[in-house]
């Protein structure tokens, strides 16, 4: 399955009737968390079945946890390759942080320290992840408040794990926003500094600021323009590939979502449409 | 594990404030900021606790004792299941483990807990198949097939027939709590019932005997040496099939 260029949405329990009655929102795929549908039957289960006759399934997992330093819970993986199996989901994405530790699930996304080490540990479990699933990962840059123990930039760090392990990335684009904000860095120059042709997939998102000097990156308003800018400038360096809108709270009417994707799906087709006729004609 | 050793103690004090809100220090991390991961990712388990507890929370505890149980909860206890909506469940063991004075204040706590999680559980467990069988109302010399989506809850106190606010006054006993989730719509229902149709539901469901013997060795077990039991057990047979949570095999 080609799912290279579209434009999909991040599936909310509460948009499965529009989704499937089709007439406000119209995603090119839609993208769930495996682990809110693994081993779920009954009423959901069926609505899933039906989104999922209707649309192309990507997943985007939440509990992975590649950068811990507990050993992979393989029982959880083998879930996992099964649920991914089932639903003939072409790609599955993953956070580059850690949400587990001590034996401890904290079900969000910890910062991992910037490390070499941690490098090292994480090449290692991408690798055995990937034989498991047999399929690749793609693993996101994720928005981190502070860093922990860092020995190393973010970028020197993101690179790293994409050089040494042959991984693609996962490239949210709102997170680089948030994250030079946060950490002041220019993003324009973090995304030139990015190892472009290994973008698999990207992430657009709304935030918010709740300080002057911080940003939390809350998938619960629309995006603004500065995002929206800084797409353009990644799209126009990039190969297509699948484009998420993630919107996880204060779900708007389906008609507001979406208006964003048909302006994320028009700056897309202004580069990569370009790009494929170029292409076509050469 | 080529982690090294200060890395992995750096994740791990990380991950103890963000579960527990106290820090002794964290090699590098901005001290103002840090708080906003305590914030985000308690608010998160706050919230799964509170959709799979809506009782508990709104109808039965004080709101102040309730959030220190979630806060206790997730400071002292390694929640182990990766998938968020199972998590909840971990909050009875720990409870019946490590909250004995909260239980005392609260007694009918944990079987309110275990009546709450039981809905969320049968409402999303994995469908599982009916066995072949005849679409007849068995009759008591008949071996039958139990709908395979249904769940019998012992109860202390009678959560499922009481409300919240009357529960302090309610009577310890022995109450059964029965379950199931139709396939029709895939909605969950309750009905109470006795202790005696209980064990003969278990009984069924352990072994391949007949509804009568199934009567017959929990009556003994009873001591019940009249026979009106057979015309009850018959007219709640009767009301299970109606329900399609019975058939004969």
């Amino acid at each position: 399955m080609n799912t290279q260029g579209m434009i999909g949405v991040g599936y909310r329990r509460k948009m499965t009737n529009a989704l499937l009655d089709g007439s406000d929102i119209h995603p090119e795929f839609v993208e769930l968390a495996p682990e809110n549908w693994i081993d779920v039957g009954g009423t959901w289960k069926q609505r899933l079945n039906r989104v999922a006759d209707k649309y192309p399934i990507l997943c985007h997992g939440l509990s992975l946890s590649i950068g811990s330093p507990d050993p992979l819970d393989m029982d959880f993986i083998k879930k996992l390759k099964a649920f991914l199996d089932e639903y003939q989901v072409p790609l599955y994405s993953e956070h580059l942080s850690y949400s587990k530790c001590d034996n401890a699930h904290l079900y969000d996304l910890l910062p991992i320290p910037f490390r070499q080490d941690a490098v090292d540990h994480i090449v290692e479990r991408i690798k055995i992840v990937q034989d498991v699933l047999e399929r690749p990962l793609v693993l996101e840059n994720v928005s981190y408040y502070t860093p922990v123990a860092a020995e190393m930039t973010e970028i020197e760090f993101i690179n790293a794990i994409v050089k040494e392990s042959g991984c693609q990335l996962l490239l949210d684009v709102n997170n680089v926003y948030v994250n030079s904000f946060n950490h002041s860095y220019d993003a324009h120059e973090f995304i030139d500094s990015l190892p472009l042709e290994s973008v698999g997939y990207m992430h657009m998102a709304g935030h918010r600021k709740i300080r002057p000097d911080l940003i939390i990156d809350t998938h619960g308003s629309e995006i603004i323009d500065p995002v929206y800018d800084l797409f353009d400038y990644t799209v126009a360096r990039t190969n297509p590939v699948p484009v998420l809108l993630e919107r996880d709270f204060n779900i708007p009417e389906m008609a507001e979502l979406d208006r964003e994707l048909s302006r994320l799906k028009a700056i897309s087709k202004s580069h990569w449409h370009k790009e494929t006729v170029d292409h076509g004609t050469a | 594990m080529a982690l090294r050793e200060s890395t992995a103690k750096a994740q791990s004090s990380f991950a103890d404030y963000c579960r527990t809100g106290e820090t002794s220090g964290i090699e590098g991390a901005r001290e103002d900021r840090i708080s906003q991961y305590r914030r985000l990712v308690f608010s998160v388990v706050q919230n799964a606790l509170n959709t799979a507890y809506p009782i508990v929370q709104k109808k039965y505890m004080s709101k102040e004792d309730w959030e220190s149980l979630q806060h206790r909860f997730f400071s002292n206890h390694p929640c182990s299941d990766p998938q968020i909506w199972r998590m909840p469940s971990e909050l009875i063991e720990y409870v019946e483990q490590q909250e004995s004075e909260l239980c005392s204040k609260y007694p009918a706590l944990l079987d309110l807990l275990r009546f709450e999680w039981q809905e969320t559980y049968l409402f999303m467990m994995p469908d599982l198949e009916l066995p072949h069988h005849s679409n007849h109302c068995p009759s008591l010399s008949d071996k039958v097939v139990l709908e395979q989506e249904m769940q019998l809850l012992p109860l202390k106190y009678p959560v499922h027939n009481t409300h919240p606010s009357k529960l302090k006054e309610a009577q310890a006993g022995q109450y059964i709590s029965m379950a199931w989730r139709d396939r029709e719509k895939r909605h969950v229902h309750f009905m109470g019932i006795s202790v005696f149709f209980a064990l003969v539901l278990e009984n069924l469901n352990t072994s391949d005997i007949t509804l009568l013997e199934a009567g017959k060795k929990v009556a003994l077990q009873f001591g019940i040496t009249t026979d009106h039991w057979k015309e009850e057990l018959d007219k709640f047979v009767a009301k299970l099939h109606q329900k399609h949570l019975i058939f004969k095999a």
